[in-house]
Formats: C-alpha cells, sequence, structure tokens
C-alpha cells in the first residue's frame, strides 16, 4: 500500500510541469477508439446552410403545392360563357362587356 | 465555422428528416385536394388514395351537377323561344367532366358513387352532348338501379324511340335538320296545344309529357300520342345552335290523329346577315339608317328595337324594352328619324336595377325616353317575310362567340339636360332640368310621364300633377292623348275621359275601343261593350278577345265563347283563347267556384277572385289557372 502512494507521488511529481491542453486533448482523442455513434464530427457551417435552406424551401413548397399545379377549385363555375337573350337575339355576355368597354 | 455534432445526433436528424419527407409526400395529394388542385391529384399521384374523390370533385368543379332539363335550350317549332338554364358551362368543361366521371367509372367500379351519382351524371352529360350510343349504355346500367330506374326508363324510351314496339302506332314524324344537314342526338318533345300559358322546361320532365331524341340521320318519331293538336319542341345545347335561327314552321301544330302519320320536320336555318349598325357603333345626326343582307325570296323586312337597361352597381345589361317598328321595308335598308322615334314611348317600366330597395329610383329611363335617344345603347334585329307574310329569315336568333352584334349607341352630343340625369336615375334633378326647357314639348312629354309613371317601386304615379303637363302640349300624339284621358278617368273627369276616347275610336285607334268597352261594361252597357270588344277584336285581339270570352262565360254562352276563340285572328291571342276555351270545355262551367270567380273578375272584387282561385287549386286546378288568365287580361 506504502508502494503504491510512493509510486502515486512519484508520478504526479513526474506530470507537474506538464499541461494538458486542447490540442494534447484532441492528440489522445484521435488515437482512442470510441463507439461510431459516439464519434463527433465536425461540419463546416457553409455544407449544413445549403441543405438546410433546400429544406425549408421543400417544406414551404410541399404546403403550398396547390400553387404550382394549380387550382382548378371554382374554374367551372367562373367561366365566362354566361347568356344573355334578348329580342334582338342570344349573345355570349362577356361579348357584350368587352365591347362595352371601348365606349 | 464549424458545427460539431455526434454520427448518432446526424443520423437521427437525417432519420427525421427522411421521415418528414415521406409524410409530405404522401399527404401531398391529400393536400392538393384540399386545396382545390384535384387535376393534378389525379395526373401526378395515380397510386394515391384520394383520386376519387379528386375526380368526383374535378368533374362537379368542370360541370356542376346536373338534371335532366339543365343545360339546354328550349324552344318551340312556331319559333318562340321557351326557356334557358345557363350556368355558363362550356364544351370544353363537358368534355373534361364526360373524362372524368368515365375515369371513375372505369377505375373504380364497386365505388358505392358509381350508383349513387357518377353513371347518372355521365348518362346527362353524354345526352346532352348527343352521344345516344353511350347514352343508351348507360341508361342500360341505371334502369337496374331501383333508386334512378324510373327516370333511366323515360330516357331509355327517348333515346330508342327511332324504333317502334310492336302495334304501336307511329304519330309523328319528321327530322331537325341545321342548314339542310340532318343533326343526330337532338331532343325532341310535344306540347299539348291546350296547355295555358307559358311553359317551363321542368314540365316535360315532371309531367307525362314524352321526349324522344334524333338518331344518326337526324330522323325522330312520336309513337301513341293521343290525338290532338301539339307544338313540336326542340332541345339543345346552346353551342349547337350558335349561328341560327328556328325557322317558324309553316303549320303551327301538328294534329295528331289515331289513324295517320303526321310528317312535321324541325329546320334550322343561318342567321340573317346584319351590315350596319354593329359592335356599338356610335350613330351621329338625325337619321339613323338600318342595313342587313338580302333572304331569298323575301317579300318585306321589318326591323324591331330593344333598349338596354343597365345595372346601376356593375354595369350589367338587367333589362331591355323592345318595340317591333311597323313599317314594312321592301330593299335591304330602312331609315328613321330619330327624334320622330323619341316621341313613341313603350310604357312604364320599374327597373330591376333598383335591387330591393323600395325607396330608390326604380323608374327604368327607357319609359320616359322613347324609342331612341341620345346617350342611349339599343339593340335592333330584323325579320325577314314571305309571299304570304310567313317568316323565312331573321336576325334573332343565337350569336357565336367573336362575331359582330347588332349594337349600337346615339351620340350623347344633343342630348337635354333633364335627359342626361333621367339616365341616371336621378329624377329629382331631371325633373328641375325639364322644367326649366319648357314648353319643349319633348320636356313637358317627359314631366307627364314621370308624374304618371312615379319613381320608386312604391310611387305608383299622380294623375293630378301629370295631367296639367298633358293639357300643356301643342300637338298631342294618339299616345299622349291616351294618356291624358286615363290621367281623367283617374281624376274623376270621365266624360272628357270619354270623349278623347270617342275621337280617337273614330280614327281607329284600337286602345281607345278597348278603354270605351271597359267603360261601357263597367256602367253595365253590356251590349255597347261587346260590340265595341268585337270591333277592336279585328285588330287587336289582345286582351279584348278575353274580355269577350269573360262576358259571353258570364252569359252562360260558351258557343259564343268558343267562336270568339276561333275567330280571334292574330296567333297569339287566338292560341291563348282556344286553350282557355278547351280548358273551360273540360270542366263543368256550372261549378259555382267557378262562376264566383268570374264575378269577381267582372266586377273587379280581387278578394272574390283570390277566393275562388284558393279553393280552386285544390279541387280543380286548371280552373283555377283559367281565372287567373283571365284576370289577367281582363283586369
Amino acid at each position: 500500500m506504502k508502494d503504491r502512494d510512493d509510486l502515486h507521488q512519484q508520478l504526479e511529481k513526474a506530470v507537474h510541469n506538464i499541461h494538458f491542453d486542447e490540442h494534447m486533448k484532441q492528440h489522445v482523442l484521435n488515437h482512442a477508439k470510441p463507439s461510431f455513434w459516439e464519434r463527433e464530427i465536425q461540419i463546416p457551417i457553409s455544407i449544413i446552410v445549403v441543405p438546410a435552406l433546400l429544406m425549408v424551401i421543400v417544406s414551404v413548397g410541399l404546403f403550398h403545392a396547390h400553387t404550382w399545379f394549380g387550382t382548378d377549385s371554382k374554374k367551372g363555375l367562373n367561366n365566362p360563357n354566361k347568356m344573355v337573350t334578348l329580342h334582338s337575339g342570344t349573345f355570349y355576355e362577356q361579348e357584350l362587356e368587352k365591347r362595352r368597354t371601348s365606349w | 465555422m464549424v458545427i460539431r455534432l455526434k454520427v448518432k445526433t446526424l443520423a437521427i436528424l437525417i432519420v427525421l428528416l427522411v421521415m418528414a419527407s415521406v409524410i409530405a409526400v404522401v399527404n401531398l395529394p391529400s393536400n392538393l385536394l384540399r386545396s382545390g388542385a384535384y387535376d393534378a391529384v389525379i395526373r401526378y399521384f395515380p397510386w394515391s388514395s384520394e383520386v376519387p374523390d379528386a375526380l368526383i370533385l374535378a368533374g362537379q368543379n368542370a360541370v356542376p351537377n346536373i338534371d335532366e332539363s339543365d343545360e339546354l335550350l328550349y324552344m318551340m317549332s312556331d319559333g318562340d323561344r321557351a326557356s334557358f338554364s345557363n350556368s355558363g358551362i362550356t364544351v370544353e368543361n363537358q368534355e373534361k367532366a364526360i373524362q372524368y366521371y368515365e375515369q371513375f367509372l372505369r377505375d373504380y367500379p364497386d365505388d358505392p358513387r358509381v350508383n349513387d351519382f357518377v353513371l347518372w351524371q355521365l348518362t346527362l352529360l353524354h345526352r346532352k352532348k348527343g352521344d345516344i350510343t353511350r347514352t343508351e349504355e348507360l341508361l342500360n346500367q341505371l334502369v337496374k338501379l331501383p333508386a334512378k330506374s324510373a327516370e333511366a326508363q323515360r330516357l331509355l324510351y327517348e333515346v330508342k324511340r327511332i324504333q317502334s314496339e310492336p302495334g304501336e302506332h307511329l304519330a309523328v314524324k319528321g327530322s331537325v335538320r341545321f342548314n339542310g344537314e340532318p343533326r343526330s342526338g337532338v331532343v325532341l318533345f310535344l306540347k299539348s296545344r291546350s296547355t295555358i300559358g307559358g311553359f317551363s322546361s321542368n314540365e316535360i320532365y315532371q309531367s307525362d309529357s314524352i321526349t324522344v331524341m334524333t338518331d344518326k340521320d337526324g330522323n325522330y318519331s312520336f309513337y301513341d300520342v293521343p290525338p290532338g293538336e301539339y307544338l313540336v319542341g326542340v332541345a339543345v345545347p346552346y353551342p349547337s345552335v350558335e349561328g341560327y335561327f328556328l325557322l317558324p314552321h309553316k303549320e303551327k301544330f301538328v294534329v295528331v290523329e289515331s289513324s295517320k302519320t303526321k310528317d312535321y320536320d324541325v329546320d334550322f336555318i343561318p342567321l340573317m346577315e346584319l351590315v350596319s349598325p354593329m359592335d356599338n357603333e356610335m350613330i351621329q345626326g338625325s337619321t339613323i339608317q338600318f342595313e342587313w343582307k338580302p333572304v331569298k325570296g323575301a317579300q318585306y323586312y321589318q326591323v324591331s328595337l330593344t333598349s338596354l337597361e343597365r345595372s346601376r352597381e356593375d354595369g350589367r345589361i338587367v333589362g331591355s324594352l323592345t318595340r317591333p317598328l311597323t313599317e314594312k321595308w321592301m330593299g335591304t335598308s330602312a331609315s328613321y328619324n330619330i327624334e320622330a322615334l323619341q316621341t313613341q314611348y313603350t310604357g312604364s317600366s320599374k327597373s330591376h336595377a333598383a335591387g330591393d330597395d323600395k325607396n330608390k329610383a326604380a323608374l327604368d329611363p327607357n319609359s320616359i325616353l322613347g324609342l331612341l335617344y341620345p346617350g342611349g345603347e339599343f339593340s335592333w334585329s330584323v325579320d325577314a317575310y314571305g309571299t304570304k307574310g310567313e317568316k323565312i329569315g331573321s336576325s334573332s336568333g343565337y350569336y357565336r362567340l367573336d362575331s359582330a352584334i347588332p349594337f349600337f349607341t346615339i351620340n350623347a352630343a344633343g342630348e337635354s339636360e333633364g335627359d342626361r340625369y333621367a339616365r341616371q336615375y336621378d329624377y329629382e334633378k331631371a325633373i328641375q332640368a325639364y322644367e326649366q326647357e319648357i314648353p319643349d314639348p319633348k320636356a313637358v312629354r317627359k314631366l307627364a310621364l314621370i308624374y304618371d309613371y312615379g319613381i320608386t317601386w312604391e310611387d305608383h304615379g299622380n294623375p293630378h300633377k301629370a295631367l296639367p303637363y298633358w293639357e300643356m302640349l301643342q300637338n298631342p300624339t294618339a299616345m299622349d292623348q291616351l294618356m291624358m284621358a286615363d290621367d281623367y278617368q283617374k281624376t274623376g273627369e270621365p266624360e272628357k275621359a270619354i270623349a278623347i276616347y270617342e275621337k280617337l275610336a273614330e280614327q281607329g285607334e284600337s286602345r281607345a275601343e278597348e278603354k270605351l268597352g271597359d267603360d261601357y261594361r263597367t256602367r253595365g252597357m253590356r251590349n255597347e261593350a261587346m260590340q265595341m270588344y268585337k270591333r277592336m277584336l279585328q285588330h287587336a285581339p289582345e286582351p279584348t278577345g278575353e274580355k269577350l270570352v269573360l262576358m259571353h262565360l258570364l252569359d252562360g254562352d260558351i258557343d259564343e265563347a268558343r267562336k270568339v276563340a276561333e275567330e280571334a285572328p292574330i296567333d297569339y291571342a287566338k292560341e291563348n283563347l282556344h286553350a282557355l276555351m278547351m280548358k273551360v270545355e273540360e270542366k263543368d262551367v256550372s261549378n259555382t267556384q267557378f262562376m264566383q270567380g268570374l264575378e269577381g273578375i267582372e266586377l273587379g272584387k280581387s278578394s272574390q277572385v283570390d277566393q275562388a282561385v284558393a279553393a280552386l287549386k285544390q279541387d280543380d286546378p286548371n280552373l283555377a289557372t283559367i281565372l287567373k288568365v283571365l284576370r289577367y287580361y281582363v283586369k
């Protein structure tokens, strides 16, 4: 037991002047063998931003997809082919309106 | 700059992203459906469970649900347009709806909506299109469904009626032609001559009427029709009649007999070609000249004028007043003095443009401004007549998209201030302006008319205010004098009114004769009244014919009433009276309620008539209709 305490004190003395800085930490980590899932990776932010932006655009786009495809709703009801029947004939309303604007 | 993260964090993020993408893509069709992009769902996501809904919605969107009577133009072989329910469905949309429903039928034959909805809509769309083969195929499926069996049987009968069944009598046959070319898929129906009043397209589908369809050669047949006189009606989708006019048949009615087969062809001919004025040409100067292309065999032509009324809110056409001009023109042009046409007025018309506001000015400016006036907008048509006075051509038909249209305006430069205000429905200012224009007879006449007609819906006019203006006119026209006489009657000076009526009656003015007849009738001078009505009947049968029939009926003289009905010289009144008499003869004229109703009409007791009509509606609706028709003409 005493031998062990002595060994510890000697070791403390030996590393007393050694500073375990970031570089050394990285060096140790690089030589360590952590599990694959725990491995830390560094991704430049520029590589993240592009797909993130794409994702946002696509997400927003999916919610507004109908605007890309065009909405059919009400197309049928708003079509301009109403007729106007007068004694002088039956006419397309849009014809009457089209010409009216030129008055 | 870098971001540090563990592989497992990145993996979780990627998994989440993939899941979100999958969810988004899977839900995309549903989103599209909710947003109304039905076509996109059908086209780009054919695997999606939303496709059946998309097909139905897309079909309904292209053509809102139609029923048998929808979207067809109904008209009678005598040239009368009957009714037209049109929601503006294009041929393209119709084709689209057919495609969607056909796809639904093909891809989802077991969906309950096939039987509930798709088959019926698809059948009606194919029928409207005139595709007899497909219509028949679909009807054969529909006939097996209890819910639609009866309607399908009737329509199946319609498309198959070109072939006879054993033992059936072919009553009427003929063909439908467009400029001489046979047309298949046209629906025809018969309307009994004894039917009183107007015609609604629903009638033929709600009653026991028979409808048939022309075959691929344009031929049609009616089998086993009860003997009688019928008008032949046709129902066609609008686009197929564009550029055409239905030529009135030389025999107005087809007479069905139990042992004979009648031939009755229906002909559509191209519209008469108009030259000018067209496409809102502005007329300058004091005369207007109408020009058209000649019609082969035409002996003379007659022009009709229509003045337009537009909504004050959105400027759309909401009403019109038409006056056929009496002049017969031998050549291909007609010339009229605009100022002279301004002195002719068409009668009071309260405007639809006023909406529901009872206090808003509702008097249609066309009522006071005359047949043509500066600043106004108009439409016109011309009819061509043959040697026997029969109509052989007309410009009053169905116009194409992008074709020139017979509309024109009159330059507003010569417009008076009063007229300008009247056109804007500002009658308060119009009256002030017209007062300033006195003694100009045009302004005086308009003031009298405004006071006679009243400005709002509630305002029924004030003859006391109108009379001084009529009296102010130096050279009143016959119409002016009639209006003045009416005002004398309303203000308690009947002797002055009678004097005017007598003077005008001597000049052959039919409206004065009628007024005199009414006056005699009111005073209990029945013989004199009948004599006056008979005199008028020869040249202006409506409404005197009805009045005479009423008087004969009250006297219990059915034979004489029938004689009047048969001898009325003008078609419209004759038909009305004829139908009336046929109904009367079918019924017991001694019906107490009916006789009380007749008496109420004669004495002007409207509550008595209402009571009789209400009672008869339950017991005998036909007699109730007769009373209503009589009241309309005799009031």
